[in-house]
């Protein structure tokens, strides 16, 4: 698939030696890739749909061994890998399995009387050849998962998984599976380099997970090629937390948002707003779970949270909290590393946090629980609304009608009442931001589609039939074309008769030479 | 605190304060996690009914599930080594072969063994009774040995000077003397002046293994807590122990977890004479039967008593007639069959979390006490008791086994580095360990065990085992 010569030092030390993909390689994966495009158009649904099958039935017989990999790569604890990868990969597959048909088959759409007796389709067609640009956080399941969606669809893949996790070797095997499969997906291993390099051959769409940095960078450069590029950015989601709660559940929901996979989930919750009420037994609450929790990584499913992936993200988190100590919040739980040269961060919880604070204002990325408070329902739409980024979030109350008022005013893509990232449990459902945490929508209907492009098709018979609007335009057909606009948008119940009496007109006109 | 350790360890008593002062000695950063309270002789707890209390899991009460066996274990900081009479016995070439039969582990010899008991006993200071120490119920006991031709011996005891007018039985709540050979007054007070960190009232409830170190989970004074070890040694005894690894659900893969489980059961036979014989005052132990036909026959006689409630439980029953047992207190003369169980038991998780220990006799064992409780009936009417009663109810303070050493995953839990298998962080060197019941007091090997799983781990970590001193400057430097 691809090779390449040049070392990257971005490569962890423990990893095999991250190898960056050649311009020469790169040209040749999408030479091959456009074959394998023009081949996969000559496939049906059902023949894709049979390597998913496979993938689901392979995956379910080996998910220990690859949790090993997820996890040795990642540093998650194993329950993480278990439930957010393996899991959330093949409930996909399912949904491809159960929905790709209905929703990429041929769509028919009424046609207007204007068009009586011709037929109106949508086709979804395959964009040719994609470029999937995957993050380190999930590297099986962001990747998969837009692999999938992607080939399903009659797609070439191109795929560059994270230079942090490439997790070498496992996806290959993973595509053995299904030899057209296996024709169909090119993997390029490497850096931003490579990625550069892999954007110049030109693919007709990217998906890019990760920072809005990096997205930025990709958007630029496929902008002057006019590529299509889908978002998924980072987030600064808020949990809004009214005093009528079930304060327990509400607080191991919100420890579970903001921890899982050690916070490195771009819809983590990272601002916890708290009502006046219950404020202080919220804390006091969180604090006591936090003290419960069991961290580490290469366990055999009983650790809570996992490690950091990487170093740099690290940094941030640590950075961000001096800073919060700086200017005066408290820490009331963690605040520094499990130790020295382990890229364990402890769950931390922060109060007295306010706008000035780094923590506020970037994404963390990390096991990080800022809480704060408010009093009113206006106030907190107000300040959780208030910042760059608009993933998702989340509202707990008792009051339904309210929490339903609140999501609706939110500024993000996905909110989940009285629960916790939920909305990416359900594969049925599009996921994807607002703001700076991006555009476009994975999974759904609305995700799978983005992988086509809609083809509209007009279908008439073959007869002797001139068209009335056709050539010659004559001083009569003015008149009638002028009546049949009245006789449509004038208030009547006898409008579509009248329309169609004037129809009739006009296609005897339309017979007749100047 | 600090969060990270180096070495922690779970259990403070004959296991785990030996490994805590070989390790410290060294120089090796570590941290010890006890569920009980930290005591010293000047706070030991006055009576009986508050040493079962504050000084045993479960007030002294855990049960078999047949209710027929009461088990007794340590929750204090020293362990079992707080509350036990302190005989300590070497094993003899029959008990050491049979393991080495067992576990197919070679250093089940004598020749092996002899330096780790060497070392742990430079450490102890020892101590054989005289017949000075004898009280009136030891009198009994070699008297009617002597009237039918049994072997005896004098017992060694740990123990350094229990001074004059001591009833002995009191230390057996913790002794206020600071003679009796425990734990606190041996290797914890070495191992804390060489830097060990001790957290008493801290019940470690799950230990999770990872790739780089261990993670235990517990409650400190009743709060959550957790701390990292890089190694963690489990010494929380046969029944601490291996209920920490049954709920880390490690079973699948160690089907020998849980088995294995040995106790010596023992039955109290009681001879009531017409004058007072206050077994409970002086010396409580002192002799004890060294019959190579009792070793063949599977079970020792021990000279032992014990205070007013143990001995009113012993009697079944109610009323007036228990009353009249308890009154004649005084009277009474006790010696107790001890067996060197065949039959292994088992322990599990029940659905609610707690230990389930499944402990049936066989035939075997059955009539190993049967044997045991003729002889002992033989003896007190040798010596003219008036009335004989054995107690149906079978006491084990020995417990021993759940997570056997061994080569193999399929049928032991550790291997001769005393690490899991399969857990390389995880080390295990207490009672829990035993392939099956040895028939001696356990306590001494137990710390020759842990001496020479200290000199492992020390070896493994590239520290000389002890060139303390050079090694703590630099520390320090
Ligand atoms: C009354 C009595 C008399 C005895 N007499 C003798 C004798 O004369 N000679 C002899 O050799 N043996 C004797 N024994 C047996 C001997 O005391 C034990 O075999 C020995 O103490 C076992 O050592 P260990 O290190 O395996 O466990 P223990 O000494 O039982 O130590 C285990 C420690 O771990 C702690 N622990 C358990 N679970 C946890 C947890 N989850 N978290 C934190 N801490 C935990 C316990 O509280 C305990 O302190 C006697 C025992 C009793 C009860």
């Amino acid at each position: 698939m691809s090779t390449s010569t040049r070392k990257s030092k971005t490569a962890p030390d423990d990893f095999v030696a991250m190898l960056e993909t050649s311009e020469a390689d790169t040209k040749q994966i999408f030479a091959d890739a456009a074959k394998a495009a023009e081949r996969l158009r000559k496939t049906t649904l059902a023949t894709r749909l049979e390597a998913v099958k496979k993938l689901v039935d392979h995956i379910t017989r080996n998910k220990e061994e690859i949790i090993d990999v997820i996890t040795r790569e990642t540093r998650k604890s194993r329950s993480d890998a278990l439930i957010s990868e393996l899991l959330g990969v093949l409930d996909n597959c399912e949904w491809l399995l159960h929905n790709a048909k209905k929703i990429l088959a041929d769509k028919k759409v009424s046609t207007p009387i204007t068009l009586l007796g011709k037929k109106s389709r949508i086709y979804h067609e395959p964009l040719g050849t994609v470029l999937v640009i995957a993050p380190w956080n999930y590297p099986f399941h962001i990747g998969l998962t837009s692999i999938l969606a992607a080939y399903v669809c009659g797609n070439a893949v191109v795929f560059k998984p994270s230079e942090i996790t490439p997790m070498q070797g496992l996806f290959e095997k993973l595509f053995n599976v299904d030899p057209l499969l296996e024709q169909s997906v090119f993997i390029a291993y490497g850096t931003g380099v490579t990625a550069q390099r892999l954007i110049d051959q030109h693919p007709a769409k990217i998906f890019f997970t990760g920072s809005a940095r990096t997205g930025k960078k990709i958007l630029a450069q496929a902008a002057d090629k006019l590529i299509p590029v889908d978002l998924e950015l980072g987030g600064k989601d808020q949990a809004i937390i009214f005093d009528d709660v079930n304060i327990q559940r509400a607080a191991k929901g919100v420890l579970w948002g903001a921890l899982t996979n050690a916070g490195q989930s771009c819809s983590s919750v990272e601002r916890i707003y708290v009502q006046d009420g219950i404020y202080d037994q919220f804390v006091q609450t969180l604090q006591t779970e936090i003290r419960k929790l069991v961290v580490n990584a290469g366990d055999t499913g009983n650790a809570d949270m996992g490690g950091m992936t990487v170093d740099f993200q690290l940094d941030i988190v640590r950075k961000q909290v001096d800073d919060a100590r700086a200017k005066g919040a408290r820490i009331l739980t963690g605040g520094d590393l499990l130790c020295d040269n382990e890229l364990f961060y402890m769950p931390t919880l922060l109060t007295h946090v306010d706008d000035s604070m780094l923590v506020m204002q970037q994404e963390t990325f990390g096991p990080l629980l800022p809480v704060l408070r408010f009093s009113s329902e206006d106030e907190v739409i107000q300040l959780s609304n208030a910042t760059e980024f608009g993933l998702s979030a989340s509202v707990w109350s008792k009051d339904a009608a309210r929490a339903e008022r609140v999501a609706r005013q939110l500024e993000c893509g996905a909110v989940s009442i009285n629960n916790v990232m939920l909305t990416e449990g359900n594969p049925g459902l599009p996921f994807g931001g607002t703001k700076a945490s991006g555009y476009g929508r994975q999974k759904g209907a609305e995700g799978l589609l983005g992988y086509t492009r809609s083809k509209s098709v007009l279908i008439d018979g073959d007869s002797a039939k001139i068209e009335p609007n056709w050539y010659p335009y004559t001083q009569q057909k003015y008149n009638l074309f002028s009546q049949l606009i009245d006789a449509l948008f004038t208030a009547s119940p006898w409008r579509l008769l009248k329309a169609a009496l004037i129809g009739m007109k006009l296609e005897a006109e339309a017979k007749k030479e100047r | 605190m600090k969060r990270m350790h180096d070495y922690i360890i779970v259990g403070s008593g004959a296991s785990g304060s030996v490994l805590a002062h070989y390790l410290t000695q060294a120089g090796a950063d570590v941290l010890m996690l006890e569920a009980g309270k930290r005591f010293t002789a000047a706070t030991f707890p006055q009576n009986e009914m508050d040493a079962n209390a504050q000084l045993m899991w479960n007030g002294g009460m855990d049960m078999s599930r047949d209710a027929a066996t009461l088990f007794i274990r340590g929750k204090v900081l020293g362990g079992g080594t707080i509350i036990n009479q302190c005989l300590l016995d070497r094993f003899d070439d029959v008990a050491l072969d049979d393991w080495r039969t067992a576990a197919g582990i070679d250093f089940f010899r004598n020749r092996d063994m002899e330096r780790h008991y060497d070392a742990v006993e430079s450490n102890l200071s020892l101590h054989y009774m005289e017949k000075a120490d004898w009280n009136r119920n030891a009198e009994l006991y070699v008297e009617g040995f002597e009237k039918l031709g049994l072997e005896w011996a004098p017992l060694r005891r740990g123990q350094s000077d229990c001074g004059k007018g001591n009833d002995c039985i009191v230390c057996l709540g913790g002794c206020p003397r600071k003679s009796k050979q425990s734990m606190l007054e041996t290797f914890l007070p070495k191992a804390e002046k060489n830097g060990l960190k001790i957290l008493s009232e801290f019940e470690v409830a799950e230990v999770v293994h990872g790739q780089q170190f261990v993670t235990l989970q517990g409650r400190h004074q009743g709060h959550p807590h957790s701390l990292y070890g890089r190694q963690v040694i489990l010494a929380a005894g046969a029944l601490g122990t291996t209920q920490l690894l049954l709920k880390a659900g490690v079973q699948k893969r160690l089907p020998a977890l849980g088995r294995n489980f040995h106790c010596h059961p023992q039955w109290m036979t009681v001879g009531f004479f017409d004058e007072p014989v206050d077994s409970h005052k002086g010396a409580f132990q002192s002799v004890k039967s060294t019959d190579p036909r009792f070793r063949d026959w599977g079970f020792k006689l021990e000279n032992v008593f014990a205070g007013p409630i143990a001995m009113s439980l012993l009697k079944p029953g109610y009323g007036f007639e228990h009353q009249r047992f308890m009154q004649r207190y005084r009277n009474m003369a006790c010696i107790e069959v001890a067996v060197r169980d065949q039959a292994a038991g088992t322990l599990a998780l029940s659905n609610k979390g707690r230990l389930v220990i499944d402990k049936p006799l066989s035939d075997g064992d059955r009539q190993r006490a049967n044997r045991g409780n003729q002889i002992v009936h033989d003896i007190f009417s040798t010596l003219g008791a008036r009335e004989i009663m054995t107690s149906p109810i079978q006491i084990a303070l020995h417990l021993m086994g759940g997570c056997s050493i061994g080569t193999r995953a399929s049928d032991s839990v550790v291997n001769e580095q005393f690490q899991v298998h399969g857990l390389p962080r995880l080390r295990i060197a207490d009672s829990s360990i035993f392939p099956n019941a040895p028939g001696i007091n356990p306590s001494l090997s137990i710390m020759a065990l842990s001496h020479r799983a200290a000199e492992t781990l020390l070896a493994e970590a590239g520290i000389a085992p002890s060139t303390s001193t050079t090694r703590k400057q630099e520390q320090q430097a």
